[in-house]
């Protein structure tokens, strides 16, 4: 920890959210920086993934089924991490993997980051009987262990993305519901808050322009962190065959299959859990380094 | 205190009340058992025959009714796969093994996290603590069953020295504890690292340090007991992510638990037991935050005195 006394950037009146302050605070930071640009990096694979994989995801022969990496003893370079037992690619598979990936964490997040938002803030700032109940039902859904109810109702669902991201959405959703209506219970007592009802200012206008731009910092950072979450929980269903279809290259279905031939094809298990880590790290180096620069309080601190 | 204990354990009750319910609809609103069990181009009449046998064909609400009172005796139905064979005793016979794993895991995430977390914290910047902050970050990082496949292929492939599955003798137990682990040693380190930078600048530690108390000293005496409360206070939460992973890592190293019971419960379609199960992990995980919660008020003062 640096004994670092500058200023407080917000001195300069400078917005939390401006880009120029966001980046200058990126540069100085090294872990950050390096979480940006894996993140960067895995968000340009997902787009490009047709012109980087050499092969189709489910493109294979069977003569060059099981290789190995091509580093290794009977490896081919025509296949850098090897190929499964359809001789799929497994590079192609892994590079084809990080859109599904992607799509589950990102619309799986922006899904419950909108249901939770939405309950949060109608729980938090009307408060009563609705409140009540969007609380107990949350605390109910936390209190069921969340690999358990993940687990069965993937079950329940059957194997679809949109069953999948549906999951994730909804089950995403009771942590940012906690954390909406804990920030708007707390905010709609301050001071600036209490000046605007007393003028007289409708809910239609205070929730809008006096509690959302201060929920915009937390919310942020925690659906960071919850992509991050969502891409690690679908390649666990993946895992045990309850995510997509077996068909699409998944990470999770990719470790599945590693799982049946681990002892005689390790490298099937290997390489699709180093994509996973990679973009595990990536996110949350990015998300540690958003949380400090989107927080106020945390300026002097770091 | 008293009060307390009262209130919290009333909590729990309504709770588990509330997860009985919840785990009732959401099975049977997502979706027809039946299609899940029968395939779907059997016969109308056997599909038939299979709902009268499982008294699918029932209004919903006397299911419900003969479910609650079912559930509220202990009595979790019976298994669909082992006729007549009750589900709650299909899991207690599993229990003690995904105790006894998620004990290990949970020993070995404290044994590693709370020393570094304690160290790392106390001398911010040093090589324990980047090697605290790398391991922080790792748990975070890593799937466990992912971990588990490649601590299978070091350990037990290429250098055999452990078991790779089964529960077989403490040997078996190394393996999948350290998986299972591995996230919550993780998290135990993050906080007891921030938990001790907050507490190192308190004036009682500074006192401790200026009366030049040694270093370690400082850390057992001053230092640890004010970090218990939050760690105690998260290991609820960890045993309920420990029971949760449990699934993969029971999945993985073959082990014969209630993790893994659910997973072929789930391939066999037994619904019933499946429902079962995800009821009794609840109460189960439910339980276990309510005793932690209580070790808290004994370990707090603050909350001893306020209620």
């Amino acid at each position: 920890m640096r004994r670092d006394r500058r200023l407080p950037d917000d001195v300069s009146g400078e917005s939390l959210f401006a880009p120029r302050r966001l980046w200058r605070l990126l540069r100085r930071d090294a872990a950050g920086m390096t979480g940006f640009l894996m993140v960067v990096a895995i968000v340009t694979i997902a787009a490009f993934a047709p012109w980087i994989a050499p092969y189709g995801p489910t493109e294979g022969e069977f003569l060059s089924a099981r290789l190995p990496p091509a580093w290794m003893e009977g490896g081919s370079s025509a296949h850098l991490l090897g190929t499964d037992q359809l001789g799929q690619d497994v590079f192609s598979r892994i590079v084809f993997g990080t859109r599904v990936s992607l799509m589950v964490g990102v619309l799986g997040a922006l899904l419950a980051v909108s249901i939770g938002v939405t309950l949060g803030l109608l729980a938090g700032y009307f408060g009563g009987w609705f409140d009540s109940l969007i609380t107990s039902f949350t605390n109910l859904l936390l209190s069921i262990p969340y690999l358990v109810l993940v687990i069965v109702i993937a079950t329940v669902l059957g194997r679809s993305l949109t069953n999948v991201i549906l999951l994730f959405g909804i089950t995403g959703s009771p942590v940012f519901v906690r954390v909406t209506r804990g920030e708007v219970m707390r905010i709609k007592r301050l001071a600036y808050v209490e000046a605007a009802v007393g003028l007289g200012a409708s809910s239609a206008r205070i929730i809008p322009l006096h509690l959302l731009p201060n929920l915009v910092g937390p919310l942020l950072t925690l659906a960071t962190f919850e992509v991050s979450a969502m891409i690690f929980y679908e390649s666990g269903l993946g895992f045990l065959g309850l995510s997509v279809p077996p068909e699409v290259p998944s990470w999770g279905n990719m470790l599945a299959l590693g799982r049946q031939f681990l002892t005689i094809y390790p490298w099937l298990a290997i390489f699709p859990g180093v994509a996973i880590a990679l973009t595990a790290l990536g996110i949350n180096l990015f998300g540690d380094w958003l949380r400090d620069a989107l927080d106020p309080r945390a300026q002097e601190r770091t | 205190m008293l009060r307390y204990v009262v209130r919290r354990t009333l909590e729990s009750v309504l709770l588990m009340l509330g997860v009985l319910v919840l785990v009732f609809f959401m099975v049977r609103l997502t979706g027809d058992p039946v299609s899940l069990i029968i395939p779907m181009d059997a016969p109308t009449a056997q599909r038939e025959a299979f709902r009268e046998v499982m008294g699918l064909n029932r209004p919903l609400l006397v299911q419900f009714g003969t479910y609650m009172s079912g559930a509220v005796r202990g009595d979790l139905g019976d298994s669909l796969r082992r006729r007549g064979v009750a589900n709650l005793d299909i899991i207690l016979e599993r229990l003690p093994a995904t105790v006894q794993l998620a004990l290990a895991a949970l020993a070995f995430a404290m044994v590693v996290a709370l020393p570094l977390g304690l160290f790392g914290g106390m001398r911010p910047g040093s090589l324990v603590d980047r090697v605290a902050r790398g391991v922080g970050l790792a748990g975070q990082t890593i799937p466990n069953f992912w971990l588990g496949m490649l601590l299978i292929v070091l350990f037990a492939v290429t250098l055999g020295w452990l078991p790779s599955f089964g529960r077989d003798g403490i040997t078996s137990l190394v393996l999948p504890a350290v998986a299972l682990g591995f996230a919550g040693m993780g998290q135990l380190v993050r906080l007891t690292r921030s938990a001790v930078l907050d507490v190192r600048r308190a004036d009682y530690v500074r006192t401790a340090q200026a009366k030049g108390m040694r270093r370690w000293r400082v850390s057992l005496r001053h230092v640890l007991p004010n970090v218990a409360i939050p760690v105690v206070s998260v290991l609820g939460i960890q045993f309920t992510y420990l029971l949760g992973g449990s699934v993969y890592i029971e999945v993985v190293f073959a082990w014969p638990g209630i993790g893994s019971l659910l997973e072929s419960a789930i391939r066999d379609a037994d619904f019933p037991l499946v429902q079962a199960i995800t009821i009794f992990i609840s109460l189960f995980a439910i339980s276990i935050h309510l005793l932690t919660d209580l070790l808290y008020g004994l370990l707090d003062p603050r909350l001893r005195r306020a209620s």
